[in-house]
């Protein structure tokens, strides 16, 4: 399990010429805890980073509107004198968007030496990426009794302006584990609103008499919108 | 190892004209093989390991930051005295092209190394110093 240390995002208005609207510059330590057993054998792991959950920002997963750089090295590092070699090393640092909009950075790393560890690594991860404001997210109903049956809903989920070539790929999440959405949605080029359904499912989530806000949120790079619907069971 | 360029440009307004962020492992060059202390000046071509780079820069027109770290280490206990360091960073631009110049420094490492070119405690890398890993952000003026 990785450990954030001092995590900190740094984010830059972009006023063109061009679309892009958005710098992020990420970084901090990462704690990531490799102890080497009481062997000189090399080891190597790949360890994931999920920026977007530390920072809770999330991107358009579409290349045209999104692009990375991201570099990572050894931060803190030990050896013991019973080991015969001794290796600290970050092999290679990727980052990718994830189809939920998730910054992903996975830096593979190497230790080799008895006794020995790489317990930090350091990260700096830049992003530029285009991103609309959203203006608003209606969920249709908004009040609903729960008959034993699933309810459907409909939601939209609107754009401020028309999106750009590629789409605008918004994440969308519930408060509730009773409710089941898509994890996101793409408003198709030149629109500035798309509808998807979701369904409110009877559960444990919504015990019987009682009456429960859930909210639907809708979030990118720049903004996020809520809607709340209100279930009764 | 390969090199992992990745880098994005940024369209800026006058007086500017884009701002590329670089990132990076460069690829294996050099090493050491004694207890001695060595330096060796490594140079990289970042316009030839980073598409996203314009081939046509000007020093006129062309600011540059650059910061390099230690990617991959390593050493044995063959050595008395271990030492990894980058002493110096600093850049060029020459033909159009952006130059990395980086001082490293080492001190132990693989005695059965094979030397670069016949140099005399130089080796090839996997040793000592294997890897350095780059940021280099560069503004550029129409």
């Amino acid at each position: 399990m990785v450990r954030f240390v001092n995590p900190q995002v740094l984010e830059a208005i972009l006023a063109g010429p061009g679309s892009t609207n958005r710098l992020f510059i990420f970084t901090g330590i990462a704690d990531i805890d490799i102890n080497m057993p009481d062997d000189d054998r090399l080891f190597a792991e790949l360890i994931p980073l999920n920026l977007s959950e530390q920072h809770h920002i999330r991107f358009n997963p579409n290349p045209k509107a999104t692009a990375i750089a991201g570099v990572a090295l050894p931060a803190s590092m030990h050896a013991t004198d019973a080991a015969n070699q001794v290796t600290w090393a970050v092999d290679q640092t990727s980052s990718e968007i994830s189809n939920q909009g998730e910054l992903l950075t996975k830096i593979l790393v190497a230790v080799q030496g008895s006794g020995g560890a790489l317990s930090r690594v350091a990260y700096e991860v830049f992003v530029q990426t285009t991103s609309l404001k959203i203006s608003d997210i209606s969920v249709s109903p908004a009040d609903i009794t729960l008959r034993n049956q699933p309810v459907i809903l409909g939601i939209s989920v609107f754009l401020a302006a028309p999106a750009f070539p590629g789409g605008e790929t918004v994440a969308l999440s519930a408060d509730s584990p009773g409710v089941s959405l898509p994890s996101s949605v793409t408003i198709a080029e030149n629109q500035t609103v798309a509808t998807i359904t979701g369904v409110v499912i009877p559960s444990p989530a919504f015990p019987p008499g009682s009456r429960t806000t859930v909210h639907i949120t809708a979030q990118n790079a720049t903004s996020q919108n809520s809607a709340s619907i209100l279930v009764h069971a | 190892m390969a090199d992992d360029a990745q880098g994005f440009s940024i369209a800026l307004d006058a007086p500017f004209s884009g701002l590329f962020v670089l990132t990076g492992v460069l690829p294996d060059q050099t090493g050491f093989g004694s207890d001695d202390l060595e330096t060796f000046r490594a140079q990289y071509n970042l316009s030839e390991l980073q598409r996203v780079l314009p081939r046509n820069l000007s020093p006129d027109k062309t600011t540059v930051n650059a910061a390099v770290g230690l990617s991959s280490i390593n050493n044995s206990d063959d050595f008395n005295e271990w030492t990894f360091a980058v002493d110096e960073v600093t850049h060029e631009i020459k033909d159009g092209n952006l130059l990395l110049n980086i001082v490293i420094a080492g001190q132990g490492g693989q005695p059965d190394a094979v030397p670069i070119g016949g140099t005399p405690g130089l080796v090839f890398v996997g040793d000592v110093i294997k890897n350095l890993a780059y940021h280099v952000t560069v503004l550029t003026k129409p």
